[in-house]
Formats: structure tokens, C-alpha cells, sequence
């Protein structure tokens, strides 16, 4: 690394890091790193710049009641925008039901909820406003990782027998009817498609791609035998919720009843996150299926699953596989985006489609409930959380 | 009465040693909070310097020596999520659930003492029957299901009071209310019996020969006597609205201590979890202590038991 100047450092590498730059962006995703004022860090110490954060953005820190509320006023004559609203409360209200009833009695503006609440909001005519595509909802079926210590070959979905593995898994997919799930669990704020992780207005997703896998429970029974399992098999779906995604435990509830239906016997077993994450980072839930859903945590697809499915990643939410590690390498090193477009359109998703690598259910979006006072607010697709908040209108 | 004392005060220290060691095995068997603090992709090198930050590849025996030691000297740790020490966090919390509890607390005394002494008096009657039917209602209603059909009646319907969160008097009615109803039930059925049991003593026939007004034997003579046991319960309500009143905050978006216990869990932050419990532990046995200081010291009975 060398310092060019005062605001300019060049950084060396070995070959082409098209990640790194997603990694100091100070934007959307995940994973980020944030740049702070050395002077705030000096003077007040780490803990006192922890507890008085700045930065250059147009809301400014007043206080942080801890279980409570945070609270920001607007940063007046603000480079990029000045606020609407003189002040920004954040209060910390858990229950969903009395976010809403603090909604319609006037005494909040915004409130985060969860599409199984949409028609009841309707029917009190609370407007909502939609954020599309935030998250990817699949269910993950453990133990496709050969390589692995924990790696178990009497796993239906994972024998080392290739085509009775797909069969299996193409088979949990046909017995479940996806549209169902999406319309009826997640309050229709989605869109059911085949196309894995990646979402309907993707560059690199194609219609034969966006094409769900269809809802056949004959063909799913039919399947099971020529895999070898005519009586179904045993199967432990884990129920666990996820921050922001609460719908989850329902959606794997949902789908473990599908299954029941074509013989598979279905263990329910609810499961906080801090147990289960240890599972995840050590591969250590062969056999187990959950219900998940994966948040955008880069621009480009191959960004996410570069995380959560490459050999090497930390964790495995999806499947391992050389070809699938060869697509990531080549796409973390390939510098041309249109050249990564066509690999993810052309190569890697219709591999994967032909893989059937777990079960899909497609792309979900989060939705808010808005009081009358807010008017116009420009929302970034992609985005799961509330941003944007100094572009929020005040309605006449 | 020195040697019950003494046996007494020895007894909750025992008690309290006894929660501290069932809390602190039963967190760690919880789950690891590494996992919750960490990014999905920080590698294993990053899960064992965070493990040794925290202190916790240390053996169990080892965490749980440096736990007491600290304690012994007032120490009640850092919070494993903020880095903040413990003691900041409660004391943060704390006098959110003592408003809670104390306004509850009188509430339920408000309510539940008149309507018991008013029931036990008209016996029988129109009136006697509504209490009672009001006191099954209390201790039969779910508070959840309570806190939220009175938000929206009064905070959504009426527009009357705030739906939510901590501020001034008028946000402290409903959640009060709520957490409060069910004890006032309690409260009035235990006032009716005891008022039941006085009234038809001696000394208040003696009361009523001697002529007094039907109010002076009733609230001067009657209700004096009847009290005890109420105002014992009514000290140890309070106790258990400091803890218990996790439901009626999270409905409610109260800040207080036993949604801070409930997060903390939630997330596996050890040392909160800890704190909050051994604080409402101490709260609760010295409450309990104070009940039975107060019994043995107004019954002579059990002092001499106890000498």
C-alpha cells in the first residue's frame, strides 16, 4: 500500500480483488469498513467515540438510551441534503402489535413490520411502502460438503451417488408449492423464481432461469422411489428465526407439511440462532434442513454466495462444490463486469438450476407502515434495512 | 430474636451463593455469544481472539472463581455486546421497573383494598358478587392479551393515553394497570378473607357494644388487624414486579430491567444475565427477609420460636 497524498492510497495486489472495493464503500452491504475521524478516536477515546459516534452524514448523534431509543437531529445546510424532519427518534418497541397500534394512534411515523401484517394494516388503511428484493428465501439442505470431517454419505441429498442425490432434492422442491408459501407466509411480498440467489431484475438472471420449479407431489412420490426411497426418509428441519426475518420459522413449518405429504417424516425442532450458528461456521448440521434467507450483502450475486458457499468461506448456508468454487474464483478475479455478467448468466446460474442445490422459494421484500405525516420517500432496491431517512418528504 | 435474625441474614446468603452458581452454568450451557457477535465470515482465527478477549477459553471452575472474586468486590463485569461495564446497564434500567413496579404496587393496593373491605362488609350482596367477579377476571386474564386491549382502547380508539413507551404520568397508566390488575385481584380476595375472619371477632363485637361508628370499627379496628398479611404480600408484589414484568414491558416498549434480562439472553450476554438475576435475587430475599423481620417482630410467637 502507498500513500499518494493527503485523500488518495493505492493499494497492490497479486491479482484482481474485485471484492475489496465493497469491502471500504461505505454504502448498502454488509461486511463494510467504516471510515472514522482519527481527531474523535484521539481526543475522546475508542469507548468515547463509541458512545458520541460522528460522522459526515446529515443527522447528527444526540443520545442513546440504551434499550430504548436513539435519537439524531438533522444536520442543517447538509452537503448532499437537509433533512424534512428536525429530529429522528429511533424507539425500540418489540412487540409487532404495539407498533401498530402506536402507528394509528399518532404516536410514531414509521414502523418496521412483517408481511403477515399487510392485510390488516389495509384494512385500517395505514399506507405501507414496499422494499423489493432484500433478501433471498431458500431452504438449505446441510451436508453437501464431501470435503468435510462431518461430512455424512448416508444424507439423502448428499450421497456421494450423484443423480439419486439430485433426484432427492429435486423432489423436495416439486413438493412444495412455493406460490402458496409466498402468498400465504409471507403476506405475497415476494416474488416465487428458480433463479438461485439472485433476483427477477438481475442482469444475469434470464427468464428460463426465473422459472420456479413447479409444484408436482406426484412427480416429487414418483422421484423418491427411483432414488431409492419409496417410504420417504427422516429429515430434521430446524425452525429458527433470523433477525428481520421472522416469517422464517413459518416458512420452514410450511414446507416441512409439504413434505409430510409425500411420505418424508419431518422432526420440527425450533432453534435459537446463537445455538445454531456454531453449526453453521463448523459444518456440523448434516441431514438438518432450515429455512433461510440470505440478504444482499454485495452488488453482484456471486458476491454473496463467494461468503456463504465457496469451500474456503467461513460458513456453508448452501452447497460445496469445485465447480461451483471455480465459478467464484474466476468471478472474484474476473475485473470486466460484463464478462462476470455473462459467466453468471450463462455458466454459473444455469449450472446451478440444473444442480438443484437446495429447495427455493424466491426473493422477498421488506415492507414499512408510514404514518400521514410522511410523504415522498425514495427506497434503494436491495436494501433490507430503513435508509434514505433524509430524503423522507413531509406530506402537506 | 438476634439468633433468628442471624440465622436468617446467614440463610439468604446462602440462597443468593446458590442463584449466582445455578445462573452461571446455566447461561454458558445457552449457547456461545462469539457466534452472535462475530460477522458470518470472520475466519477461526478471528472466533479464538475474540474467545480470549472475553475471557472465555478459560476452564468453567477458572470463569466462575474470577466471577465470584469480582463480585466480592462489587464488580459485576462488562457487558460482553457493549463493552460497557454491568453495573451501567442496570442502573440504566433499574429505575425504569422501580416507577413500573411502585405505580403497579399502588395501584393494586388502591384498588384491591377498598373493594376487599367493601366486599367482606356487604357480603353476599350485588356488589359482593361484582368484586369477586372482578377478581377472577384478574387472575384469569393473560396480561399480554390485557396490555394490548387496552392500548388499543385507550391509545388507538379513545386517543386518550400514549400506546407505547416511557415518558410522563400518563404513560404509566396503562402498563401500570396492567401489571397491576392481577394482583389487585389477588389483593382484594386476600383483604375480603382476612376482613371476613376480623369482623367476626370479639373484639369488634366488643367495638360495635360499645357504640362506636360502624366507619371507626371497621377502618380503625378492622382493617388495622387485616393488614398484616396484606401489607406482607403488598411488599413482596413489589419484589416480583421488579422481575417479573417482562411481559407487560415488552408490550408496552418499557425499558426496564426484565426486558434487559430477556434481551440479554437472547443475545447471551453473559454478565447482564448474571447481574439482573443476582440483583433481583438480593431484591427478592431481602424483601422476604424484611417480611419475616416485620412477622416475628409484630407476632411474638414466632420470635419466641426463634429465641
Amino acid at each position: 500500500m502507498e500513500i499518494e497524498s493527503r485523500y488518495a492510497i493505492t493499494i497492490h495486489f497479486d491479482k484482481p480483488s474485485v471484492v475489496f472495493a465493497n469491502k471500504v464503500n461505505q454504502g448498502l452491504f454488509a461486511s463494510v469498513a467504516f471510515i472514522q475521524s482519527k481527531s474523535s478516536i484521539e481526543s475522546a477515546g475508542e469507548e468515547g467515540a463509541e458512545r458520541r459516534p460522528i460522522g459526515t452524514g446529515p443527522w447528527k448523534f444526540v443520545e442513546h438510551v440504551r434499550g430504548d431509543r436513539i435519537v439524531y437531529e438533522a444536520v442543517e445546510g447538509h452537503w448532499r441534503a437537509t433533512p424534512n424532519f428536525k429530529r429522528l427518534v429511533m424507539l425500540k418497541v418489540p412487540e409487532p402489535a404495539t407498533r401498530m397500534a402506536m402507528l394509528r394512534a399518532g404516536s410514531v411515523d414509521v414502523i418496521e413490520i412483517g408481511g403477515e401484517y399487510v392485510d390488516e394494516l389495509k384494512k385500517v388503511g395505514v399506507r405501507t411502502l414496499t422494499m423489493p428484493n432484500v433478501a433471498w428465501v431458500y431452504v438449505i439442505l446441510g451436508g453437501q460438503w464431501p470435503t468435510k470431517p462431518s461430512y455424512d454419505r448416508a444424507v439423502p441429498w448428499a450421497q456421494p451417488d450423484l443423480e439419486r442425490a439430485r433426484k432427492v432434492r429435486l423432489a423436495l422442491n416439486l413438493a412444495v408449492d412455493k406460490n402458496a408459501v409466498m402468498q400465504r407466509v409471507m403476506g405475497g411480498l415476494g416474488s416465487v423464481t428458480g433463479s438461485w440467489l439472485a433476483y427477477p431484475n438481475d442482469p444475469w438472471t434470464t427468464d428460463a432461469l426465473k422459472k420456479p420449479y413447479p409444484y408436482d407431489p406426484a412427480r416429487a412420490k414418483a422421484l423418491l422411489s427411483e432414488a431409492g426411497y419409496p417410504k420417504g426418509f427422516d429429515v430434521t428441519m430446524n425452525l429458527t428465526a433470523w433477525p428481520g426475518r421472522g416469517y422464517l420459522p413459518d416458512v420452514g413449518e410450511a414446507v416441512a407439511t409439504y413434505w409430510e405429504k409425500i411420505g418424508i417424516r419431518v422432526k420440527r425442532r425450533p432453534v435459537d440462532r446463537a445455538v445454531f450458528a456454531a453449526d453453521f461456521r463448523a459444518r456440523a448440521y448434516p441431514g438438518v434442513t432450515v429455512a433461510y434467507a440470505s440478504p444482499v450483502v454485495g452488488p453482484e450475486l456471486w458476491d454473496n454466495l463467494i461468503r456463504i458457499s465457496h469451500s474456503k468461506a467461513a460458513v456453508q448456508l448452501f452447497i460445496e462444490h469445485p465447480k461451483l468454487d471455480d465459478f467464484l474464483e474466476r468471478l472474484a478475479t474476473e475485473p470486466s463486469y460484463d464478462k462476470r455478467v455473462k459467466i453468471m448468466r450463462d455458466e454459473m446460474g444455469p449450472w446451478m438450476y440444473e444442480y438443484v442445490p437446495a429447495v427455493a422459494i424466491g426473493a422477498a421484500h421488506n415492507i414499512a407502515a408510514v404514518g400521514p405525516k410522511v410523504g415522498d420517500w425514495p427506497l434503494i432496491p436491495g436494501h433490507m434495512g430503513f435508509h434514505n431517512w433524509e430524503y423522507v418528504t413531509r406530506k402537506p | 430474636m438476634v439468633r433468628f435474625l442471624v440465622g436468617r441474614v446467614l440463610q439468604t446468603v446462602l440462597s443468593m451463593l446458590v442463584v449466582i452458581s445455578i445462573v452461571f452454568v446455566l447461561t454458558r450451557l445457552s449457547g456461545n455469544p462469539i457466534h452472535l457477535l462475530l460477522d458470518v465470515n470472520a475466519t477461526e482465527r478471528d472466533q479464538e481472539i475474540l474467545t480470549r478477549y472475553l475471557g472465555l477459553d478459560q476452564p468453567l471452575p477458572v470463569q466462575y472463581a474470577i466471577y465470584v472474586k469480582n463480585l466480592a468486590r462489587g464488580d459485576l463485569g462488562q457487558s460482553i455486546l457493549s463493552r460497557r461495564p454491568v453495573a451501567e446497564h442496570i442502573w440504566e434500567r433499574l429505575p425504569a421497573t422501580v416507577e413500573l413496579g411502585f405505580v403497579a404496587m399502588f395501584l393494586s393496593v388502591l384498588i384491591g383494598v377498598p373493594l376487599g373491605v367493601y366486599s367482606a362488609v356487604r357480603r353476599g350482596g350485588i356488589m359482593d358478587g361484582a368484586a369477586r367477579v372482578f377478581a377472577v377476571l384478574g387472575q384469569s386474564m393473560p396480561t399480554f392479551w390485557l396490555g394490548l386491549m387496552l392500548i388499543l382502547f385507550f391509545g388507538v380508539v379513545l386517543g386518550l393515553l400514549p400506546a407505547g413507551g416511557r415518558g410522563g404520568l400518563e404513560h404509566l397508566i396503562l402498563p401500570a394497570f396492567t401489571l397491576g390488575y392481577f394482583t389487585s385481584a389477588a389483593i382484594l380476595r386476600l383483604t375480603r378473607s382476612a376482613m371476613l375472619e376480623v369482623l367476626g371477632s370479639d373484639y369488634i363485637k366488643f367495638a360495635r357494644l360499645k357504640g362506636l361508628h360502624e366507619q371507626v370499627v371497621l377502618w380503625k379496628h378492622g382493617l388495622k388487624n387485616a393488614l398484616l398479611p396484606v401489607v406482607t404480600f403488598a411488599v413482596m408484589l413489589f419484589v416480583q414486579f421488579l422481575g417479573g414484568a417482562v411481559v407487560t414491558e415488552t408490550v408496552f416498549a418499557w425499558p426496564g430491567l426484565g426486558r434487559l434480562i430477556l434481551e440479554s439472553i437472547t443475545t447471551r450476554d453473559y454478565p447482564i444475565v448474571q447481574a439482573g438475576v443476582l440483583v433481583l435475587s438480593a431484591l427478592y430475599l431481602t424483601g422476604n427477609l424484611f417480611v419475616d423481620v416485620l412477622y416475628s417482630y409484630l407476632n411474638p410467637r414466632i420470635r419466641r420460636a426463634g429465641a
